[in-house]
């Protein structure tokens, strides 16, 4: 990694030379011999020096002027320019909208970094898959050892955030490239826009940590509150290099960049905080636990575990009996009773359509719903089930 | 003919010397493969010493760096000789405890065995490359090895996690778990601080400090999260 630098100071060095030709005679050979050689010797001395770092890094010759080629270590580290107090300000001003003072021209603009963008969406990729995994070690009732994680989240936040934080500024800056005909002001880089939306990313990751707190109403706010801050920084920053031409259309790319914004943070808080349903089967004809990743139907009005337990059993019951409904009303009638109980409402508020088929008799005998919907019910249901399923022959468990 | 056995066969006459001398001088090698010179180095005969010697010398150097790391006083003790044995010794170690078992027909949700092998070189080489663009005066391997040899603690709560699974479960015990991987994650960062802290310039620290913590948190994470299948 030192060699270019050293290819560098080697360049350095060659520039001196010309400075000091040009000094005497303008690039024209020297007429006396003295002269000649003296000229002559540093540069030939430098290249014996630095020949190998020389051969090894053409790119760093060949680009004569300031900006260093893509494929080069110094290309890069043009971009990791930053000191702590700078990242520390553009981490602030990145979620706090200003109209007066916005934040790609006064502090992202000086300077581009990519330190930046890259930690804020490495940490946002591994805190939404961690916290997703707590969210769901909450739901499953803290049971540590019903409870597992997927790994799959790391994969699945990764390929979202990365390319929402690599696709969008690209089709952003083809954008604004393909828009620009006058030409009278430089130009957006592609780097500063992808600084810019890095930064935009850094709100999310207190909102994902804040979104393990399993109320709804609470997640929403906090998603629409990081996206209408952070998008609202975006739009103050990209509104006057986006207007500069034709009004109609910048706001049409504006309110596409909000919603694409407020898109990617529903789209984390629905895929990694809704709370799902690990319901483990237990059942008599294989030992080993398996278990159902189901997606919730509906949560309006029950927790979904007790919404979804009672259409598990009947299943179970299903599979063990082919003729389901003649099977159950033979068992014990104080069983039957306690699984209509659970089972009435949940069903009631219809889950699958032929499975309301097999229950309306026994919610005719039904009392009310009575579990409740907080931890205490949790640890209740189980119970209750395998207590009721013993005369069917299968075990169903949470 | 004692003193001449030590010396390569070619300084033997005969063959017949030569097999002779060989087979009654065993014993006498290890007198031979650590001679010292005069500036107190040793200097190692690696093509005559036996195999035997050659790793018990390598193994000897990966536990002192171990130790190190444990109890981390001298700051370039780690970095003058690197090598990536530890790491890797120690990053097979993590993948094989880590791997997520796949004999259930539904996905256990457990790392596989790769994914904990390019979270850990991946991500040691990214906190390195991050490192060295921020200006820090470090080689590459010098780091990529301290950060390797520093998830030693982590390697140990991971092994403590495992035999405390054995047991019956319950909360106590979690709690017991994210103790050990929590105290293992400061114990790693504060090691690679101590011997990578000086590399970067003082406005930078925190930039630099930063993906390290990062990386050993995502792999505390992974210790935690170790569940019985």
């Amino acid at each position: 990694m030192d060699f270019t630098n050293k290819a560098n100071d080697a360049e350095a060095l060659l520039q001196f030379q010309d400075f000091g030709m040009g000094n005497t005679s303008g690039g024209k050979p020297p007429p006396y011999e003295q002269t000649h050689n003296f000229t002559d010797y540093p540069s030939s001395h430098v290249d014996i020096d630095e020949d190998q770092s020389q051969n090894q890094t053409p790119m760093a010759l060949t680009s004569q002027e300031n900006a260093p080629s893509m494929l080069t270590f110094a290309y890069y580290q043009r971009y990791f320019d930053v000191d702590t107090p700078q990242v520390k300000e553009r981490l602030v001003w990145s979620f706090i909208p200003r109209p007066s003072r916005d934040t790609l021209t006064h502090y992202i603009r000086p300077s581009p970094d990519l330190y930046g963008p890259l930690w804020i969406c490495v940490t946002l990729v591994f805190c939404v898959a961690i916290m997703g995994n707590i969210a769901d070690y909450l739901h499953s009732g803290g049971e540590g050892q019903h409870w597992r994680y997927d790994f799959r989240k790391v994969s699945i936040s990764a390929s979202t955030i990365f390319s929402y934080a690599l696709l969008l500024p690209l089709v952003l800056w083809l954008l604004l490239w393909w828009r620009r005909k006058e030409g009278d002001q430089t130009p957006l880089g592609f780097i500063e826009i992808v600084s810019l939306y890095g930064y935009s990313l850094a709100i999310y990751i207190p909102i994902s940590v804040l979104l393990t707190i399993p109320f709804p109403i609470l997640q929403w706010t906090l998603v629409i509150l990081g996206a209408a801050l952070s998008g609202s920084v975006l739009v103050l920053s990209l509104w006057p290099p986006l207007s500069a031409t034709k009004r109609g259309v910048a706001v049409i790319i504006l309110s596409a960049i909000l919603a694409f914004h407020f898109l990617l943070a529903a789209g984390l808080q629905l895929y990694f905080f809704r709370y799902t349903d690990h319901v483990v089967v237990v059942s008599g004809n294989n030992d080993g636990t398996s278990r159902g990743h189901l997606r919730a139907v509906d949560s309006l009005a029950f927790d979904k575990v007790t919404e979804l337990q009672p259409l598990s059993f009947i299943r179970e019951i299903e599979k063990n009996s082919p003729s389901g409904s003649t099977n159950v009303e033979t068992t014990d009638p104080k069983t039957t009773r306690t699984l209509v109980h659970l089972s009435a409402a949940p069903l009631v508020t219809g889950i699958e359509g032929e499975k309301l088929t097999l229950v309306p008799e026994r919610v005719a005998v039904t009392a009310s719903y009575s579990v409740s919907k907080d931890a205490i019910g949790h640890s209740e249901i189980p119970k209750i089930i395998t207590k009721s399923s013993y005369g069917d022959g299968s075990t169903i468990g949470v | 003919m004692e003193e001449f056995s030590s010396l390569p066969p070619f300084s033997s006459p005969s063959n017949e010397d030569y097999l002779v001398d060989v087979s009654g001088k065993m014993d006498s090698i290890p007198s031979i493969s650590k001679p010292v010179n005069g500036e107190g180095k040793p200097e190692f005969n690696t093509l005559d010493e036996p195999i035997r010697l050659t790793i018990v010398r390598d193994l000897k150097a990966v536990g002192n760096k171990f130790l190190h790391v444990l109890y981390p006083r001298h700051q370039a003790s780690l970095l003058t000789e690197w090598d990536l044995w530890g790491p890797l010794i120690l990053c097979t170690f993590m993948a094989l405890l880590l791997q997520g078992r796949s004999d259930s027909t539904d996905h256990d949700g457990g790392p596989e065995f790769a994914e904990v092998f390019v979270i850990v070189w991946v991500g040691a080489m990214a906190v390195t490359i991050n490192t060295k663009l921020l200006g820090g005066t470090i080689s590459f391997f010098q780091s990529v090895c301290v950060l390797g040899y520093c998830l030693l603690p982590l390697s140990i709560a991971l092994g403590l996690c495992r035999i405390v699974l054995l047991l019956q479960q319950n909360t106590m015990f979690f709690i017991l778990r994210c103790g050990f991987s929590l105290t293992a994650f400061f114990w790693a960062v504060w090691a690679a601080m101590k011997f990578l802290g000086d590399s970067s310039p003082p406005r930078r620290k925190v930039l630099a400090a930063y993906p390290i913590g990062l990386f050993y948190f995502v792999i505390a994470w992974l210790v935690v999260s170790l569940s019985n299948s």
